[in-house]
């Protein structure tokens, strides 16, 4: 099972560049693709989604082209975008049969993948109530399930926990792992604590461009021994801000504790820290030339 | 100065949006045009403006006047279309969230929607009046431009209605029953209503009306009749619109300089635009103010009672006057509370070989797409079944036939439009063949709609033996579904499929044998079924296109 994104570009109407020569391989697991508002990360989802059509470059599922060929990936492709709709005068039953009827599994297998999805997506007691009256949680789970109908071995997922209060959001995470050992599991959002729980490989993206692509130990280890925290004065936090890559600050009662990365230690008190995920998305996404240190 | 700077700024906004849009500049496309075609050559297949077999020459004064008042009628009806969305907009891009946090009060937001409406209509006005310009020299009939003569009809006649126009578009907007295809349904008969209105005022004497048409044509018949001894203005046959005529009628021209502006007639189209300001005040009166739980509410409060009368209410369920979000927490709270296993729930995998192409479940679905909500409607195809079974053949054919399937046309207008309306797009377009599956299901189930309104009146043929008259009622059926699924795909709108098909059902009323689809004006024609037939596929053909493009942008 293998996914193959070669030199792949998109520029719309009007010169804008949506994606540019981007490359990546991916294998099973979960791969959580992080950025930027604008990088680009929705047009490569829907690209492999086969919604939209890439202007240079092919992507391969299994060897075959998916911009000729879709209807290959599409039965066995599930797809949860960022901004979708429902029908509000369906039930999420009702919905759920009709998105398994378009995706083609037979009427028997549909019903009961349903019911499982249900239970797992806590609509049971919902299941008969139109979707019009549904929570925007309530809905972005209906979305989950649908993504999940056709057991699909490519999961796209868009910004999936959006809307979830912290309970649901903990149990998608959790069941974003167990899927992700038999199939191809992309994740794109801007919680990075979603991907530091379930990610086995992460890419970032920025501007249209793939910035890098590891594992995330291996993007800690890029990171290790340049994150920094130390205290300083309220007033100086505005120029300790412009000056570094500041991941995180703390008030305290004598000043504020800042988190930042940084090539050389950025002051005098200041002590390394354990490296997270943040800490390494900083690195390589914000720009170098205002920071004190310079990526690697 | 506060309220002047609001109205300014709301209509402004509105306007750029809206001519930045492709839609825009077809619309001034289509009025360019409409500057041409409504001053026909003498030798052409159709007439716009004419007494009997006179017109007057193109000068300024005529092609002013004559232009103003065949926009006035023609940008009135498109227009409406045009620019019925900008409340709609706000309402779907959340802007009105934003707006209603503002200091904007309710009427200052219709008025201001009215506004940039009119700003719309009016640029359209403006390239007509301009393209007259050309086309006085084009013809050359009369080479003598005068600009007043030319200009201030567009001024008086045209823009006053415009207005009234832009303000009814704000008013269906926020009147909730309006807002959908009802509303778009219902003007096309009211403007029907005011054309027709219009056409009393051919006699000589002057009247106020929205056309302006009780101002120009007295003066117009009065120049006729000092030309032309034979002419008679009290029994002439005045024609105004596109007639199209079976061969070239050659007209005789007669000279008229214009209206003779009075006191009286500037006050009569003053009072249009207190009418359009009136209107968009009293649209002020339902708009919800982008308060969702407004109807929201009411419909929760509607399903509430059934559901009290039928005895169906839990002890669970949240007290009636409640707000729509703490509704929307209790079914949170139900959907967890309820749950019956949440965790470690095992997802059984779909073994290989269960998957299909469920064609006919996806029929299903869309017709219960169509279905759904329609609790009084099928009163309607009852109602009209029995007509078929129980009325003089003729009178089926003529009458039951277009009304039966004039009923459907707001189902009708959906099919191809509702993965745009509703943004389910993304779902159904990464499905396994959206194009042979999902399109052609939604195709079947507007064809199944065909002979659910109308199935009776096709039995009646059969037990009558009427072949020709089945075979037309066949097409019939396929051809609704297929402009309605062709129009919506291309426009992810419904308002074309309405206008149009509206257009052609009152058409057919009317006995316009050409447009004539389903076969209630001259059964007994083959030729007309076998084309209407071919358009139907060239339709289908369109739709498919339209969805392929849609499909890998």
């Amino acid at each position: 099972m293998k996914l193959s994104i070669e030199h792949v570009g998109k520029t719309y109407r009007g010169g804008t560049r949506g994606l540019d020569d981007f490359s990546l391989e991916l294998e099973p697991g979960v791969l959580g693709l992080l950025g930027p508002n604008g990088a680009g990360k929705s047009t490569l989802m829907r690209i492999l989604a086969t919604i939209t059509k890439p202007t240079d470059g092919t992507v391969t599922w299994n060897g075959t082209n998916i911009v000729k060929s879709p209807d290959g990936l599409r039965s066995v492709l599930g797809y949860l975008p960022q901004d979708f709709g429902v029908y509000p005068n369906l039930t999420a039953q009702e919905f759920l049969e009709y998105v398994a009827a378009a995706k083609g599994i037979e009427h028997a297998a549909a019903r009961r993948r349903i019911q499982e999805l249900l239970v797992l997506v806590n609509l049971v007691d919902a299941r008969k109530r139109a979707l019009g009256g549904f929570s925007g949680g309530m809905r972005q789970r209906v979305g989950i399930a649908q993504a999940l109908l056709n057991d699909p071995r490519l999961l796209i997922v868009d910004e999936p926990t959006a809307g979830l209060d912290p309970e649901e959001r903990v149990r998608f995470r959790n069941l974003l792992s167990d899927l992700s050992g038999e199939r191809i599991v992309i994740l794109s959002t801007h919680i990075v604590s979603d991907v530091e729980a379930t990610a086995t490989h992460i890419a970032l993206i920025n501007r249209g461009r793939l910035v890098v692509s590891a594992p995330p130990e291996a993007l800690l280890q890029k990171v290790e021994g340049r994150v920094w925290e130390w205290m300083v004065p309220s007033s100086d936090l505005t120029d300790v801000k412009a000056r570094f890559r500041v991941s995180a600050t703390l008030r305290r009662s004598d000043g504020v504790r800042v988190r930042a990365v940084s090539d050389m230690q950025p002051a005098a008190g200041a002590q390394p820290a354990s490296p997270n995920l943040e800490d390494a998305y900083l690195l390589f996404i914000n720009p170098a030339e205002n920071a004190g240190a310079q990526v690697a | 100065m506060k309220a002047l700077r609001r109205f300014y700024h709301l209509a402004r906004a509105d306007f750029l949006e809206r001519v930045r849009r492709h839609g825009f500049l077809v619309a001034l496309l289509f009025s360019v045009y409409a500057g041409y075609a409504f001053l026909p050559p003498n030798n052409s297949r159709y007439v716009t403006l004419v007494m009997s077999h006179h017109r007057g020459i193109y000068n300024s004064a005529w092609i002013g006047t004559a232009v103003a008042m065949l926009s006035g009628a023609f940008v009135s009806l498109i227009g409406f279309f045009v620019v019925k969305n900008a409340v709609e907009r706000d309402r779907r891009t959340g802007v009105g969230q934003i707006l209603a946090t503002t200091p904007i009060s309710r009427l200052q937001y219709t008025i201001g929607k009215t506004l940039s409406n009119f700003a719309v209509l009016a640029a359209m006005t403006t390239v007509v009046a301009l393209a007259c310009v050309g086309m006085q020299f084009l013809r050359g009939e009369d080479t003598t431009f005068n600009a007043l003569q030319m200009f201030v009809p567009f001024v008086l006649l045209t823009l006053p209605l415009l207005l009234v126009v832009s303000a009814v578009a704000v008013f269906f907007e926020t009147m909730p029953v309006l807002r959908g295809g009802i509303g778009n349904v219902a003007f096309i008969f009211m403007w029907g209503g005011l054309l027709s209105g219009s056409a009393i005022s051919r006699h000589l004497q002057a009247h106020n009306d929205p056309l302006g048409s009780g101002i120009a044509l007295p003066g117009m018949l009065r120049a006729c009749q000092a030309a032309f001894s034979d002419f008679d203005p009290a029994n002439a046959s005045v024609s105004m619109g596109i007639n199209i005529q079976d061969k070239a009628v050659p007209l005789t021209t007669f000279a008229w300089n214009g209206i003779d502006w009075t006191a009286q007639y500037l006050w009569w189209r003053l009072s249009w635009v207190l009418a359009a300001l009136g209107v968009a005040a009293v649209a002020a009166i339902p708009f919800d103010r982008f308060d969702t739980a407004r109807s929201r509410g009411l419909r929760v409060g509607r399903r509430r009672r059934r559901r009290s009368l039928s005895g169906e209410q839990s002890a669970a369920a949240p007290q009636a006057g409640m707000d729509a979000g703490i509704v929307r927490e209790d079914a949170e709270e139900r959907g967890v509370r309820g749950r019956r296993r949440t965790d470690n729930v095992a997802l059984t995998p779909l073994a290989a070989g269960t998957h299909s192409a469920r064609f006919g479940a996806m029929v299903w679905a869309e017709w219960k797409l169509i279905v759904r909500g329609l609790r009084w409607w099928y009163a309607g195809p009852l109602g009209i079944s029995i007509a078929a079974l129980t009325a003089p053949l003729a009178g089926v054919r003529a009458i039951v036939l277009p009304l039966a399937w004039f009923w459907p046309v707001l189902q009708w207008s959906k099919l191809g439009t509702r993965e745009a309306t509703y943004n389910t797009e993304p779902v159904f377009f990464s499905a396994p063949h959206p194009l042979s599956r999902q399109l052609m299901a939604t195709w079947v189930a507007g064809v199944m709609l065909s002979v659910v309104a109308a199935g009776t009146v096709a039995l009646r043929y059969v037990i009558a033996g009427e072949w020709h008259a089945l075979i037309a009622w066949c097409v019939g059926a396929a051809f609704a579904p297929s402009l309605a699924v062709a129009l919506g795909t291309w426009t992810r709108s419904g308002k074309a499929f309405e206008a149009i098909y509206t257009g052609l059902c009152y058409a057919i009323i009317q006995s316009a044998a050409p447009l004539d689809f389903m076969g209630a004006v001259d059964a007994a024609s083959f030729r007309r079924p076998v084309n209407f037939a071919l358009l139907t596929a060239l339709l289908l053909l369109l739709a498919l296109w339209g969805r392929q493009r849609r499909l890998r942008n």
